[in-house]
């Protein structure tokens, strides 16, 4: 039987240190043993183990064209983020998934996109964004806008990325930063009321935002009022969670379990659940 | 029949605090549907006041809803809910202009079954240590010489025999066999009016008391801690043993450091507001004596 | 179906002829406590109108089970550690709890595979229920107490002997081979409306069930007041029939890491705390709620069923006197309004 608890043997190949901040981000770049290939939809994510110390879900971060190895961004919090935060290129981790449903690319298709991400919330958009932007997907989408949030400038993940994503014919990047700080160009101020100030055109655009809960509250509501359909909004939830396949009860928010309802739902459906989250 | 006529006086006394707005709520005992013993009930209606009894089964320990509140509260106070609310204010967790104590002198409390409640058999206060209005009892009489004996023979409620007088390797063993027992659902920690840390010492990741097993070492560390957490604090209300839906009797333990506290330091918590708990304060002479047992002074 | 009749006093004799190479799980008493638990000496067995105090679903799901271990070179092996086993003596209340264990942790796209391995391998020999203990309430959650089939094989009270009701091959197997005649089994021939006649005969009263929209229940219900007695142990849903949360545990033993899957409780605060600190139930108020909307909305909605059976352990064993049958019956009245 297809036991969905077990997870796989995979490798880190890679460790990329993300902020400078005293907010602890790493990147890891990880390949399943033996050349298995990870196939896996925007927004989806996995169940990661260290043996001995536990397992915990994170959101991949890297592009789903490529199969070979994936990417998780992993912020130092508890036992297990702070137990991979300690491993380098060549450990062994353990990997169970793909889990979760994804991002709606087909439906997007057509539309405009306003990306919405605060501090490690990019890490679940940028799936997104690296199948949009790339070649193959481009021309499926009308307009590209981001408004990257951090709490400072040394919080921003993937910076490496922005200047490449820029480039990129019709994107668009806002960064901005909770306070003000010496020599810093982009703008100051928390992303929902950066994005009032935004020009796009409701009716054709879909939203995508994730970061921390009261950002998400906060931004959602901010784009209702500015006449967002509730279903063109999208974002994806973070819960605890032990098994990611609907069994051991903590995800739940109302009779829906982020881990196979979700993580990625859109305002409509929130607007639905219990405010439990 | 002490205890209807302190009913009525307690009833009097809620519904004055209810209506003048003295109080926003008073928490005492109402009946249980099952006809078990006396559950708590949270009056906020002058109304309602009738819904409050007061007889042999009030058993549960009202002080654990005192904290965290904001509203005015009245509480109902047997002794041991008395000490606990001491404990309270020497431990700055309840502001005492917003408690009302209706201290009730007590007889000591049964269980559904009629046999004494666990504490209730071997406490000797009969008068809360504080109150802001004293119901007394007419005459208080304490448990029949024949329920106490009954009682000792039933497994059901406490031993307080110290384990000081068993063989050694008894003392493992008994323990062992107590805490096979336990399946860690937290409730006499949850009962229990000392335990009101936000966050318990097991529930810690970092570093990781109490792994999540049920390795009977787990058990142990879990008991053996809550009771050093405890050491000069237990107002002796039985809660703990009361509570377990498995029956471990664990109590002893506590116990043991309650009397070893007693008897080195001459402390007994909650019985005086101004005594400073005997774990929370130093002098040359105090006795070093421990777990082992062995006086340190001495050698 | 084949419909045999035992003597009651022969019960245990059945047991130990059918009892080869399975382990037997009974009721029996441990330290003046009704358990079910492996049963060495067929005197131990109580047969009574008794409900143990915890359920029989730590057989299918054991409070600790050891799921798989971490070696250093790298591999990883399954652990199994269930055993053939008879869980005989099952009341219907806890019966009807397995249908709720089985659609949460044995359908949909995802199985659990140790429960799916343990339930392979169990058998429950169910009996009928013939007396309410206080805070038993199987008849308003529409519970027959005299018969269910979620169980392989039924035994059921005929006076001085019990019908025998195979309900599933696995229940039927258990009889292969087995020469009836030896245990005096008897032919005894019953009418034809038998499987019908087991609907409750006392006056059935109002269904506690809850059938409205899980946001009018979230928000309409004053569940501080109705939490506020709740003093937030796990003992609710550790002797509950139908819960089943759980958590991952990693603990090193000497060169492996194994780990463990253990109860976990939806009542502890830590059960739903994230990472960055951020609890999303982080109060007793938001546990309360999600316990009984959990039972009697989301699982409804979900799975079908409502997962209480109305055997009333929680009610039995709560320290603070909280009644969930109560609880329901307040937020009925509340919809009802």
């Amino acid at each position: 039987m297809n036991n969905s608890y077990v997870p796989v043997k995979a490798e880190i190949i890679e460790v990329i240190q993300e902020t400078s901040s005293d907010v602890d981000i790493k990147t890891f770049k990880i390949k399943l043993v033996d050349d298995e290939k990870m196939d896996f939809l925007p927004g989806q994510f996995v169940e990661l183990s260290i043996p001995g110390v536990g397992e915990a879900p994170f959101g991949f971060a890297s592009s789903p064209l490529e199969r070979n190895f994936f990417e998780l961004s992993i912020k130092k919090t508890g036992l297990v983020t702070e137990a991979v935060h300690n491993l380098w290129a060549g450990a062994t981790v353990w990997i169970r998934g793909p889990f979760g449903n994804s991002f709606p690319m087909e439906e997007m298709e057509g539309s405009n996109i306003l990306l919405i991400a605060g501090g490690l919330g990019l890490a679940p958009l940028r799936p997104l964004i690296l199948y949009m932007l790339d070649e193959s997907n481009r021309d499926k989408y009308g307009s590209i806008q981001m408004l990257l949030a951090a709490r400072s400038s040394r919080d921003f993940i993937y910076t490496r990325d922005f200047d490449q994503w820029k480039e990129v014919k019709n994107t668009d990047i806002i960064l901005t930063i909770d306070n003000p700080e010496e020599g810093w160009k982009g703008r100051v101020g928390y992303p929902h009321i950066i994005v009032s100030e935004m020009e796009f055109d409701v009716n054709n655009t879909y939203a995508v935002l994730c970061g921390p809960p009261i950002m998400i509250k906060f931004v959602s509501a901010k784009l209702v009022e500015l006449g967002f359909p509730e279903n063109r909004i999208f974002t994806t939830l973070e819960m605890r969670m032990t098994c990611g396949v609907g069994k051991c009860g903590k995800c739940n928010i109302g009779h829906r379990y982020v881990c196979i309802d979700g993580p990625v739902f859109n305002m409509a459906q929130l607007s639905q659940m219990p405010d439990e989250y | 029949m002490s205890f209807k006529k302190q009913e009525n006086q307690m009833i009097e006394v809620c519904t004055r605090l209810l209506t003048e707005g003295e109080v926003d709520v008073v928490i005492g005992f109402s009946s249980d549907q099952l006809g078990g013993c006396a559950i708590p009930s949270f009056i906020r209606k002058p109304l309602d006041v009738k819904d409050l009894k007061w007889d042999d089964t009030c058993t549960p320990n009202l002080a654990k809803y005192v904290i965290e509140r904001k509203e005015k509260v009245a509480i109902i106070a047997k002794p041991c809910d008395a000490r606990a609310l001491v404990m309270y204010q020497i431990e700055n967790q309840i502001d005492r202009n917003h408690v009302y104590i209706i201290g009730m002198e007590c007889p000591g409390m049964k269980l559904s079954d009629g046999t004494p409640a666990p504490g209730c058999q071997e406490c000797t206060v009969r008068t809360p240590p504080i109150f802001d209005i004293l119901i007394e009892a007419d005459k208080i009489q304490t448990f029949e010489v024949s329920e106490l004996s009954s009682n000792r023979e039933n497994s059901k409620t406490s031993f307080v025999e110290s384990s000081m007088e068993w063989e050694l390797e008894d003392r493992l063993k008994r323990f062992q066999d107590e805490m096979q027992k336990c399946i860690l659902c937290f409730s006499c920690r949850q009962a229990c009016y000392g335990c009101y840390c936000k966050t318990c010492f097991i529930e810690r990741d970092v570093p990781n008391w109490l792994p999540q097993d049920l390795d009977i070492s787990t058990k142990m560390m879990f008991h053996l801690g809550r009771a050093m957490h405890l050491a000069g604090r237990c107002v002796e209300c039985g809660a703990c043993e009361r509570v377990c839906p498995s029956g471990v009797k664990i109590r002893y333990l506590i116990q043991e450091l309650t009397d070893l506290c007693h008897e080195q330091y001459g402390y007994r918590a909650g019985m005086d507001m101004n005594e400073t708990p005997a774990m929370a304060t130093f002098s040359l002479g105090d006795r070093e004596i421990g777990f082992l047992g062995g006086d340190q002074n001495e050698s | 179906m084949s419909l045999e009749a035992i003597s009651k006093k022969r019960i245990k004799e059945l047991l130990e002829s059918l009892g080869e190479g399975y382990k037997l799980v009974a009721p029996a008493w441990e330290d003046g406590k009704l358990v079910f638990k492996e049963i060495k000496n067929m005197d131990e067995m109580v047969i009574s109108h008794e409900l143990p105090y915890k359920s029989p679903k730590e057989f299918l799901f054991p409070q600790l089970e050891r799921m798989m271990c971490f070696d250093t070179t790298g591999g990883v092996t399954v652990e199994d550690q269930s055993e053939k086993t008879i869980v005989f003596g099952v009341k219907p209340c806890d019966l009807e709890a397995l249908k709720v264990l089985k659609a949460v942790l044995a359908q949909g796209k995802f199985h659990d595979a140790w429960f799916v391995t343990r339930m392979e391998k169990t058998i429950f020999i169910g009996m009928g229920c013939s007396s309410e203990k206080p805070g038993c309430f199987c008849a308003q959650r529409g519970i027959n107490r005299k018969y269910s089939s979620t169980c392989d094989v039924f035994l059921r009270d005929m006076g001085d002997h019990y019908k025998v009701e195979i309900i599933t091959d696995k229940g039927r197997s258990l009889f292969n081979g087995l020469d009836l005649k030896k245990f005096k089994f008897e032919e005894v021939s019953y009418p034809e409306n038998m499987a019908q006649s087991s609907r409750p005969t006392d006056e059935t009263p109002r269904l506690l069930e809850i059938d409205a929209e899980e946001n009018v229940v979230f928000n309409q219900v004053d569940w501080d007041r109705i939490a506020e007695r709740c003093l937030g142990c796990g003992i609710c849903t550790y002797l509950c029939p139908t819960c089943h949360c759980f958590a991952f545990k990693d603990v090193k033993e000497k060169d492996l890491s194994v780990r463990y899957r253990v109860w976990d409780s939806c009542m502890y605060p830590k059960f739903t705390l994230h990472a960055s600190g951020h609890n999303p139930r982080s109060t007793k108020k938001e546990r309360f709620r999600q316990r009984v909307m959990h039972k009697y909305v989301y699982i409804k909605q979900n799975q079908g069923y409502t997962a209480c059976t109305g055997c009333g352990r929680c009610i039995r064993s709560c320290p603070a006197g909280m009644n969930i049958k109560t609880v329901v019956s307040e937020i009925m009245e509340v919809l009802d309004e």
